[in-house]
């Protein structure tokens, strides 16, 4: 009946050390039961060990080495921290990344929010609105790569006609240009997406009662969404935040398909800059560097918006 | 509060009719209605353009005004051009493989741990738990290096062992949250009166939490699939052969040997791409709602 891992040698449960056999049973059911829990958890545990705990180890550890996987890791020190300070294609990509996170998340953030706010103002057709509003969003990263490569595109592109028609016959090398490249991708991923419906989501929570009483109190609209619309979002405001942020470092997919980081690293962003340093020039311990600040700044985003969360996020019911 | 003035209407409805009110109302709904118009133009231009000039000729495709949207004659050649210069059947079995292939395990492994969260009670749960959240906010980048390393010291690249295996480790952190929230919010009296016919957990968590969890387990059906269809790290580093490369990898073939005259082939690639992923997230969506408004995100 019982599985040889469940009744291991215990001394409790030694047959001959167990007084009777009622008592016997009743703590072999109390130690199955307590086991239980981490027999559920096992593949967990040990996915944690062996692909989150030991990576992080490992990366920290490489940090600190020259590391080519073919040949020995061999120590050097902080020498890799202080070479991607030094290095240039490195530094263009850890500007860019700073700059996306500076303007996109803020930007996505408070687009997403607006959005929202217009699809739910009582209006009729509003179901279709809400409907259309989520399909540029379930275009998959690669179609929408092509799509976006055509629309700012030199020559045939939508950008360029238009701006040809309000006067600029020579338009702008926007994918081509070094400069104006990460503006793009910048520009492009400041939409509501995930971030709108989340917000939506959270609007649909707001207990109506709270915008009668504040129209009884006589609140013009402006202050019923500062003072009672936006507390009551900033839950989801927080989850928001949390998951753009963690998103920012991950953008890799549209810029790898439309320019591949180019033109000279003018839209290199932090998590291929990684990819690039393992897998194209196998400088190991550069990545395992990169790795470990990322894996820092998150932890630390984490942290600090936790830690904050008390003074600005306002839970229901004093949670 | 709000039962009284939906009555005071039924029974005063002139009072709906006083002349300012009635016009500040058209005047809000106006404004409304104009900004939702100039949202939804620009929200959904680009894919607008993609369907339109998947149709057009590159003649067709310089812009005149008005934009012509639906174009005059209709041309099927770029489908027939994209679909020549690549084995897309190949790769969507590839895609569907990944899906299934990580799908299930990760289901499997990350409902038991899940379970194990929400419903159990043993030393560190707690703080096992925030160690679950800190790995679902922790970008994948961290771990891609070490992980890729070890994979191939195992022979596994080139496989689909690196799909398979992590994925029966519940490292699905997020997935592993959002259930455990999901089982959390079930009424424990179902589990305890099937507990005292007999059952134990494996059968509470078979007969009575999954069944009432249909719409988490859903999305995250719909979420694994949207994954396999738009990842593009994953194949980059594992299935990188050609007989083995999803939809987004091949796209991404397809799209740096394109020059910038065969737009017409790569907007109709776009197209057959992209549908299915419109039609899923259209049934998806909502189970997101769903899922999201019952799960809560107050820990």
């Amino acid at each position: 009946m019982t599985s040889p891992l469940l009744s291991g040698p215990q001394p409790g449960l030694d047959p001959a050390e167990a007084p009777g056999l009622l008592d016997r049973l009743a703590r072999g059911r109390n130690f199955r039961r307590r086991l239980l829990p981490f027999l559920f958890l096992l593949p967990w545990f040990v996915g944690v060990l062996t692909f989150q705990a030991y990576p992080i180890l490992d990366s920290f550890y490489h940090s600190f080495t020259i590391y080519d996987v073919f040949q020995p890791a061999k120590w050097i020190g902080f020498r890799n921290y202080v070479n991607l300070a030094d290095n240039d294609y490195t530094r263009k990509a850890l500007m860019n990344t700073l700059l996306y996170v500076a303007v996109s998340v803020p930007g996505g953030l408070v687009v997403g929010l607006l959005q929202a706010l217009l699809l739910n103002v009582k209006v009729r057709g509003l179901p279709l609105f809400r409907t259309l509003a989520i399909v540029p969003g379930t275009v998959p990263v690669a179609g929408a790569a092509a799509v976006f490569l055509f629309i700012w595109s030199p020559n045939l592109g939508l950008i360029n006609s238009f701006l040809k028609i309000l006067g600029f016959p020579r338009g702008q090398a926007w994918l081509t240009d070094p400069v104006m490249v990460k503006w793009v991708f910048i520009f492009m991923t400041i939409q509501g997406g995930i971030g709108m419906l989340i917000f939506l989501a959270g609007l649909q929570n707001v207990p109506q009662e709270l915008y009668d009483a504040a129209k009884i109190d006589g609140a013009k609209s402006i202050q019923t969404l500062f003072k009672v619309t936006l507390p009551m979002l900033t839950p989801y405001t927080l989850f928001n935040l949390l998951t753009s942020l963690i998103g920012a470092f991950q953008m890799f997919a549209s810029p790898m398909l439309m320019t591949g980081g180019g033109p000279a690293g003018g839209s290199t962003f932090y998590g291929q800059l990684i990819y690039e340093n393992a897998f194209r020039y196998f400088k190991m311990g550069h990545a395992a560097a990169l790795s470990w600040i990322l894996f820092v700044i998150s932890m630390l985003i984490v942290f600090l918006l936790f830690r904050t969360s008390a003074s600005w996020v306002y839970y229901e019911g004093g949670n | 509060m709000a039962g009284i003035r939906t009555a005071r209407r039924h029974i005063f409805p002139a009072g709906r009719f006083i002349l300012g009110m009635r016009a500040s109302r058209t005047i809000q709904h106006a404004i409304a209605y104009l900004l939702i118009a100039v949202f939804l133009f620009f929200a959904l231009l680009p894919v607008a353009w993609m369907f339109s000039n998947a149709f057009k000729t590159l003649e067709q495709m310089r812009i005149t005004f008005p934009i012509q949207w639906i174009p005059n004659p209709v041309t099927l050649e770029n489908f027939a051009d994209g679909w020549r210069a690549r084995d897309w059947l190949l790769h969507l079995r590839n895609t569907l493989m990944l899906a299934v292939f990580v799908l299930i395990p990760t289901m499997a492994s990350c409902i038991l741990a899940a379970y194990a969260f929400a419903r159990m009670r043993f030393p560190g749960s707690e703080l096992l738990m925030l160690l679950n959240i800190s790995f679902m906010l922790m970008p994948d980048f961290v771990t891609m290096v070490p992980r890729y390393v070890m994979m191939a010291r195992m022979g596994w690249v080139g496989t689909w062992l690196p799909a398979i295996i992590p994925s029966m480790l519940a490292l699905n952190p997020a997935m592993v949250f959002v259930l455990r929230q999901f089982f959390r919010a079930i009424p424990n009296e179902l589990s305890e009166a099937a507990r005292l016919d007999g059952c134990n957990d494996l059968i509470i968590l078979w007969r009575v939490i999954i069944p009432l969890s249909k719409p988490i387990l859903a999305l995250q059906i719909v979420l694994i699939i949207a994954w396999a269809w738009n990842d593009l790290l994953f194949p980059l580093l594992y299935l990188k052969d050609k007989s083995m490369q999803t939809l987004t990898l091949a796209m991404m073939g397809f799209i740096g040997s394109r020059g910038d005259t065969q737009w017409g082939a790569m907007m109709a690639m776009s197209v057959l791409v992209s549908l299915p992923m419109m039609v899923l997230s259209y049934y998806g969506q909502r189970y997101f709602t769903e899922g999201f408004t019952l799960t809560g995100i107050k820990g």
